[in-house]
């Protein structure tokens, strides 16, 4: 997929990939943007074009991933970019996926499924994602946000080497969704199921987009000031 | 699959990860040093395509994986090398075929691709004890095997469930009757 720049049509990115209509949502930009170049409508709502830029590229671009390029931006900007994120998973995109699933509940009954058992699971992916976005907002972040205030010198920051921590909300909604595919039994509303697997793989996409950010950009910054995330220390 | 590439040129290396994603659906790790591809675990991929020049510097890694090693050559230079080998500049639709052959080559020679649907005896008797809570140690005490053969069994399971983590595995014994609820 060729790379979007500043001079792109915004209309055309969003016609190309409807999954960064969220992206955009998140940056305060809404659909209606006629045929304005990126640069135009960042401008007007007052964005780094290049940072807007490089966030839509590395969203919709599973293969590219412009660490050094990513890693040059204020991390006050990666931090809000994140935070955003996370505000969007808890306020639309968990309650969307409850919404859907009560409803197939409701009309797939219970007699004959596993539906209830695989809607438990999802709770329990659910908790973990907002204990993680809780500390996230708390903890982390602050933390990180005070510690860079304090920092006179100029940060070294080493890339980590070792291997990338297994995202466990990332493992189990792989799970959630291999478990609905491959093993429901019985009836089911089909479109509401359908509805259901496509929120669940939009939520784990983005979240995969949001953990390559948050362990190769801000999980070397926060190691480098000794305070990684304690989320990601727990695994 | 994953398959490491190790080639110090960095278009040429894409350019392979490309055609291995377009064609095969193998994903890969890019590597344009010796010390950087040694440093990644290299134990955890399933084949490995080398420029000589590295596979010479990190022969002590590959050779005992001599099957699953495809050697990049970029010309028609009679070459030693027995192994399966991918003739860089040849036109694409011979590279894509020589492609096919490796990418065969190594997913037979890899356990992975001899995995059955069902869930065997001893692995339902290894689920039901993660499934249960058991560590790795106390489902090899109750089952008299060694962990070594749990862990086998725990991944014949995951690859042929599709289900990593021990509470998707839970749910899928839960919704299959190995365990009750």
């Amino acid at each position: 997929m060729a790379l979007l720049h500043p001079d792109s049509r915004l209309c055309d990115a969003i016609l190309r990939d409807t999954s960064l209509i969220p992206v955009i949502a998140r940056f305060g930009v809404s659909l209606g943007m006629g045929e304005k170049s990126i640069a135009t409508v960042c401008k007007e709502h007052n964005l780094d074009a290049d940072f807007f830029v490089t966030i839509l590229n590395t969203y919709s671009d599973e293969e590219y991933f412009p660490e050094k390029h990513l890693q040059s931006f204020c991390i006050e900007s990666i931090i809000d970019y994140l935070t955003k994120t996370n505000a969007y998973y808890s306020r639309f995109q968990l309650p969307n996926i409850e919404r859907h699933f009560m409803r197939l509940l409701e009309l797939s009954g219970s007699e004959s499924n596993n539906l209830g058992r695989v809607y438990n699971f999802f709770v329990t992916v659910r908790n973990e994602l907002m204990m993680r976005i809780d500390s996230d907002h708390k903890q982390w972040f602050p933390l990180l946000q005070s510690r860079l205030k304090d920092c006179t010198e100029p940060l070294t920051i080493e890339p980590i080497t070792s291997l990338q921590p297994t995202d466990a909300v990332e493992e189990k909604l792989n799970d959630l969704l291999s478990l609905i595919v491959k093993h429901l039994t019985g009836g089911y509303d089909i479109n509401l199921c359908h509805a259901v697997i496509f929120a669940l793989t939009s939520l784990l996409n983005d979240i995969r987009q949001h953990n390559r950010i948050r362990n190769r950009i801000l999980r070397p910054v926060a190691i480098s000031l000794q305070c990684d995330s304690p989320v990601i220390s727990q695994l | 699959m994953t398959f490491a590439i190790i080639h110090p040129d960095t278009v040429k290396a894409v350019g392979l990860r490309h055609l291995l994603r377009s064609y095969f659906d193998v994903a890969t790790e890019c590597f344009s040093t010796v010390a950087a591809f040694v440093a990644s675990s290299p134990e955890q991929y399933d084949g490995y395509m080398v420029h000589p020049t590295m596979f010479v510097a990190s022969m002590e890694t590959l050779m005992p994986r001599k099957s699953r090693v495809v050697m990049l050559l970029d010309d028609d230079a009679v070459s030693a090398w027995g192994g399966l080998t991918l003739y860089t500049h040849r036109p694409l639709e011979e590279v894509i075929e020589m492609l096919d052959r490796c990418v065969c080559c190594i997913a037979h020679s890899n356990e992975s691709a001899e995995v059955q649907e069902e869930l065997t005896q001893r692995e339902i008797e290894v689920l039901r004890g993660v499934a249960r809570g058991l560590l790795n140690k106390e489902i090899a005490d109750e089952l008299h095997i060694s962990i070594n053969t749990v862990l086998s069994h725990r991944k014949n399971i995951v690859a042929k469930l599709g289900i990593k983590t021990v509470s998707g595995l839970s749910l899928y014994a839960v919704m299959n009757g190995i365990i009750d609820n």
